[in-house]
């Protein structure tokens, strides 16, 4: 019986993300004077992703991180970056987002934390928390080719 | 025998509850991604800086006996930018429109200097060129020299007498033409 409502409680725990919003083609300005690099830093829209978060009550919080994975080649020069530009819409009372309003280098190996989901009592549920995208580092010394990878958001408690 | 039917029935309902309660109170965690692209092309790009020609013009020496004195004032800059390909590599040559019989044209390539990165070209040292391609920078990988003068590398161009019995008073225009090529 008390495995039941152990259960029960802890399925309340339950937390997700939706990754919206539109993959992104950064498109570099071509050097056209001898000598010149390109200008290194690119920006998507301040809306490019729009990430729906949706975490139970019970005053628990929840992080959503994020790594990237090459897919299928990336260049470590080349370094990506999130921001969250805004709230979005949340249909929760007294919650809140927190973190993540300046850019949060996207690691590769292992993901690091982005921002907080803080609930109360009630169930949080943010939508279309607008994220910018940068890549940094674009550079003529990286190697000509096709890059593209995939930046992974994950939502789990803390 | 119908009894055992429903204690079997219920004996799988409960074991199906307790498998659903299993991944029920296994913390759910979710991940989700977009894609981000960028391409990176190949570029090849050089320039000469300044603009303009340049005038070499041999000194008469002053005792008997002498050689003919080199022309100084006589350097520019070359700014490239190279993207490629990895493991690739390029070079540049320079060469004449033509020659000037008994005289030698000399290109010489400083290493690179002012502002500028990436993996820029090794001099070849003291170069003579002809109508033919000749190598005066090798190893350029992704670089990029910086712009204009003051930036890149410096090239001193340089006249020698060759065959004095070749040689004879007169003015002539020659050009040289610098190329950033792949290997």
């Amino acid at each position: 019986m008390l495995f039941i409502l152990f259960s029960g409680i802890t399925a309340l725990d339950a937390q997700t993300v939706t990754v919206g919003g539109s993959n992104w083609i950064a498109n570099a300005a071509p050097v056209t004077e001898a000598g010149n690099n390109y200008s290194g830093t690119l920006e998507a829209s301040t809306n490019q992703i729009l990430l729906s978060t949706s975490v139970s009550g019970w005053f628990n919080a929840a992080a959503v991180s994020v790594q990237y994975q090459a897919d299928p080649i990336w260049h470590d020069d080349l370094v990506i970056s999130v921001k969250r530009t805004g709230n979005g819409t949340h249909t929760c009372l007294l919650c809140y987002l927190s973190g993540g309003d300046n850019y949060v280098i996207v690691p590769k190996v292992a993901s690091t934390q982005f921002y907080i989901i803080n609930t109360n009592l009630f169930p949080a549920n943010h939508n279309n928390t607008p994220v910018q995208i940068q890549v940094s580092g674009i550079s003529v010394t990286v190697p000509a080719a096709a890059y593209k990878a995939r930046v992974i958001f994950t939502i789990s408690s803390i | 025998m119908g009894s055992k039917s429903v204690t079997l029935k219920k004996n799988k309902m409960k074991y199906i509850f307790l498998i659903l309660l299993f991944f029920l109170q296994t913390p759910p965690l979710w991940s989700q991604h977009r894609t981000v692209s960028i391409t990176l092309p190949t570029v090849a790009l050089l320039d000469i800086h300044p603009s303009g020609s340049i005038n070499l013009k041999f000194s008469a020496p002053t005792e008997a006996g002498n050689p003919l004195v080199n022309p100084s004032n006589n350097t520019k800059w070359l700014n490239y930018t190279s993207a490629v390909t990895a493991g690739t590599s390029r070079t540049v040559t320079a060469q004449l429109n033509q020659t000037i019989p008994g005289v030698a044209i000399r290109v010489q390539a400083a290493a690179a200097s002012g502002s500028g990165g990436g993996i820029r070209g090794v001099s070849a040292g003291l170069v003579t060129i002809g109508t033919s391609p000749s190598i005066i920078l090798s190893g350029i990988g992704g670089a990029f020299t910086g712009n204009d003068v003051n930036n890149g590398h410096q090239l001193t161009i340089s006249l020698a007498p060759g065959n004095y019995a070749n040689l004879s008073a007169q003015t002539n225009s020659v050009v040289i033409t610098y190329t950033l090529s792949d290997i």
